[in-house]
């Protein structure tokens, strides 16, 4: 069956849903990457990227407000007709499949690395793939639902980690102030926006939510809770880790919580990280890979997306063994995904959504004469 | 296809059976009883290989045997052995000793439960950051690991380890040089001193231990040139303490590294000073002379109120530090008659100037003995620079040398113990 048009569900469901998106990075590299392309004024860096993004979503939610209940797929039918929105649902869903692709493997690395040494990767990933699997047999409406209560654990989690680390906080560690300079923290913080790329996301909801208004204020809060975590992640690694040392750690937050001990018996907390990072990571991964197949069967005209589900699994299975190793899915996520995903979060449905408006416009204007 | 109930419900009946297969046990199940776990780890220069290597490990069998051994004496505890075995081999490198020994015992090793890192003092002065860096990529050992230099080789030290009070020689590790009273050592974890060696604003530095070589009275009184002239406890290094102890392993004192490399000691009073001006001093007693009477002492509570207060400067391209002190101090033993818990200013003015005299020649140590910033004094010049260029290009290190400092040691008596007013004659 193709997607029930019936399902609906409220804002907090959607709001945590995207942050689960956006903020999972915290948990895999996105600390660690504001302090390579800005050293010590990486947090800052995350200021610029959040505030940027606020813009660019004011820009986007502004463009959008004429096609009220239509997602992205829908709105690019309007502006270019079927061939559009194929090649509009063909885009962001290569995209959801490669972000689930490669994060598929890097959180089956990191795990491998952290929990499972001697467990081979197609093991630890065949886990992650029943969830996936099961998640999209079971729909939309579970997964988000599943996020709204899973999220306030995770948040919780990470929020106790913050806050065990604070004894280990050197604020001179901030200094200096502009890190490795002005131009790395706005240019690289620049087409860093791509660390929101999941936020495309939030145009595929519209079907399932209220109106207009329901969309803008999940985005807004969804950036703004986004923004919170990014920032207090990226400042509290910069102060607990100096910089040069803040560039080595491989699972940023996972060293920070190996680093708390508070007393003899409050001691390794980085289970408790374990924990909520693997909840995050299935949720991120259910949510990408479903919304990926969604929108790809829907571009297809495809009535059903069940039967999509198995293959296109295997198909994310496949591509996440294709780099040869850790390094290079590093590689592609930093050099590629999270360098250019803004083109096409941020870029390409803006565009999509201007063409929509202008034929719209077009439209109406042929209608009156 | 049509999705009935029926179908989900023997999906997921599948599914559970299957789990419960699969995850009752998998590539990664380790029973932790075949596991053997060292506690410390030595580390010296090698003489069959570059590295000799001793690992320290637990006995849980007689860790375990409960409290009735607790009272003896040499390690020996209630389970009927020894709570630790010591393993030493010459190896390449710390993985690759592990991989020896991995030949030697029936269990496999994990290194997720060692306390405490053990250099000794010649491989600390020759450079350990190779093997420093080994350790913090490996994902069993802690970064909270104290790091201890030995004057004596570690495989004799470790050997000497035995935790008599306790009966887990993990929880001696813990309290000895993770304690917050006596500060005549400092705290030095593994994740701050890998740090240290990677900052140009800081150095390492690690506890200063040894094996105390002495067995009777008469070995103290050989010592013993200055007759019985009063002598601060804290100007004893680790070996040279005067006691006598079943305990054997004596902290005091701080390893002061530069660039990765140990360039020398301070005693237990400069490693206090340490402490007091880095703000991890908590508290200790202090012996100052009394002010009146020389064959008396005043003996105080001293603990750090609030953190220092530092501030950098340049002048004439020489770095000016100006640091404040707040402590404040308990009478615990008054040996003379005079009144002072009435009058405390003057026992106030006199430890203020024995303090700030203590960390005058201690910072004149760091800068003309050592060149090394122990005490980070980088931390509070940084922030004049915008950028990680700027700061590079004016290598710190270099200026921290050439340094002069002004101590201010503010300090208040609050309070008297139980006896407010001496009544001896």
């Amino acid at each position: 069956m193709q997607m029930e048009k019936k399902i609906k569900f409220g804002r907090w469901e959607a709001v945590t849903l995207t942050i689960n998106l956006i903020c999972t990075k915290i948990f895999l590299y996105f600390n660690r990457l504001t302090v390579e392309d800005a050293g010590n004024a990486g947090w800052l860096m995350a200021v610029f990227i959040c505030a940027v993004v606020a813009v660019l979503y004011s820009v986007q939610i502004w463009l959008y407000k004429i096609f009220e209940g239509k997602d992205i797929l829908d709105i690019a039918e309007i502006a270019g007709g079927k061939v559009l929105k194929a090649i509009t649902g063909f885009a962001l869903g290569g995209l959801l499949f490669l972000l689930a692709a490669i994060t598929m493997r890097k959180f089956s690395e990191d795990i491998k690395t952290v929990s499972l040494p001697t467990s081979p990767l197609s093991y630890v990933m065949v886990f992650f793939m029943a969830g996936i699997v099961i998640a999209g047999f079971l729909g939309v409406e579970s997964i988000v639902r599943h996020s709204a209560i899973v999220i306030p654990v995770v948040v919780a989690g990470y929020i106790v980690i913050l806050l065990g680390i604070m004894p280990k906080i050197d604020v001179t560690n901030l200094f200096p102030i502009f890190g490795t300079g002005v131009k790395n923290v706005l240019l690289k913080g620049f087409y860093r926006t791509s660390i929101f790329a999941e936020l495309l996301v939030l145009f595929m909801l519209p079907p399932f939510l209220g109106g207009y208004e329901d969309v803008k204020n999940i985005g807004y809060v969804s950036v703004g809770l986004c923004s919170f975590f990014l920032i207090t992640g990226s400042l509290v690694y910069i102060l607990v880790f100096p910089y040069p040392s803040s560039l080595e750690p491989f699972l940023p937050v996972f060293n920070m919580a190996r680093l708390i001990g508070l007393g003899r018996f409050f001691q390794r907390i980085e289970s408790l990280f374990v924990f909520i990072w693997v909840m995050s990571a299935l949720m991120y991964l259910s949510a990408v890979f479903f919304f990926a197949t969604y929108t790809v069967s829907k571009a297809a005209g495809l009535k059903y997306i069940r039967p999509m589900i198995i293959p296109f699994a295997i198909i994310v299975f496949s591509i996440a063994f294709l780099p040869p190793d850790l390094v290079s899915v590093i590689k592609i996520e930093s050099g590629f995904v999270n360098t250019w995903g803004w083109v096409v979060t941020f870029v390409f449905i803006s565009l999509i959504f201007l063409w929509a408006r202008i034929a719209k416009r077009g439209r109406r204007e042929n209608r009156g004469k | 296809m049509k999705w009935t109930g029926r179908f989900i419900r023997f999906g997921c009946a599948l599914l559970i059976v299957i789990m419960a297969v699969i995850l009752s046990g998998c590539h990664d199940m380790r029973e932790i009883d075949d596991m053997a776990y060292p506690l410390a780890i030595g580390l010296d220069i090698g003489h069959a290989n570059v590295l000799r290597m001793t690992l320290q490990l637990a006995a849980p069998l007689s860790i375990g045997g409960g409290g009735a051994g607790e009272s003896g004496g040499g390690g020996e505890t209630g389970g009927g052995g020894k709570p630790i075995s010591v393993i030493t081999i010459d190896t390449p490198s710390i993985f690759s000793g592990l991989n020896m020994v991995n030949n030697i015992i029936s269990k496999e090793i994990n290194m997720s439960h060692a306390k405490v890192v053990v250099i000794s003092r010649d491989l600390a002065e020759k450079g350990v950051e190779k093997y420093v860096q080994a350790m913090t990529r490996g994902r069993e050992f802690r970064p909270d690991m104290f790091i201890v230099v030995s004057n004596d080789p570690p495989d004799e030290y470790l050997k000497e380890v035995s935790a008599i009070l306790e009966n887990n020689p993990a929880k001696y590790y813990e309290l000895l040089l993770g304690k917050e009273f006596s500060s005549y050592y400092p705290e030095a974890r593994m994740s701050d001193f890998h740090n240290a060696f990677e900052r140009d604003d800081v150095e390492a530095v690690a506890v200063l231990s040894g094996i105390n070589p002495k067995e009777s009275v008469e070995q103290i009184d050989e010592m013993s040139r200055i007759g019985r002239k009063y002598l601060d406890e804290g100007r004893y290094e680790a070996g040279d303490v005067p006691m006598i102890s079943d305990l054997r392993i004596v902290a005091m004192g701080t390893a002061v590294f530069k660039s990765g490399k140990m360039v020398g000691t301070l005693n237990g009073i400069e490693s206090v000073c340490l402490e007091m001006v880095t703000g991890k001093y908590r508290h200790s007693y202090w012996t100052i002379p009394d002010v009146y009477d020389k064959n008396n002492v005043i003996v105080m509570n001293v603990v750090q109120r609030k953190k220092p207060k530092a501030t950098v400067k340049l002048q004439d391209g020489k770095p000016v530090i100006d640091i404040v002190l707040d402590l404040e101090g308990d009478f615990t033993s008054l040996q003379s008659t005079a009144e002072y818990e009435k009058y405390p200013e003057i026992v106030e003015n006199k430890t203020s100037e024995v303090i700030r005299q203590n960390i005058m020649s201690f910072l004149r140590r760091t800068t003309d003995e050592f060149d090394s910033d122990i005490c980070g004094f980088g931390r509070y010049i940084k922030g004049r620079f915008l950028t990680w260029d700027e700061w590079k290009k004016f290598d710190w290190p270099s200026h921290y040398k050439k340094s002069e400092f002004n101590v201010t040691v503010n300090f208040k008596i609050r309070r008297t113990g139980l006896i407010i007013r001496q009544m001896m004659s």
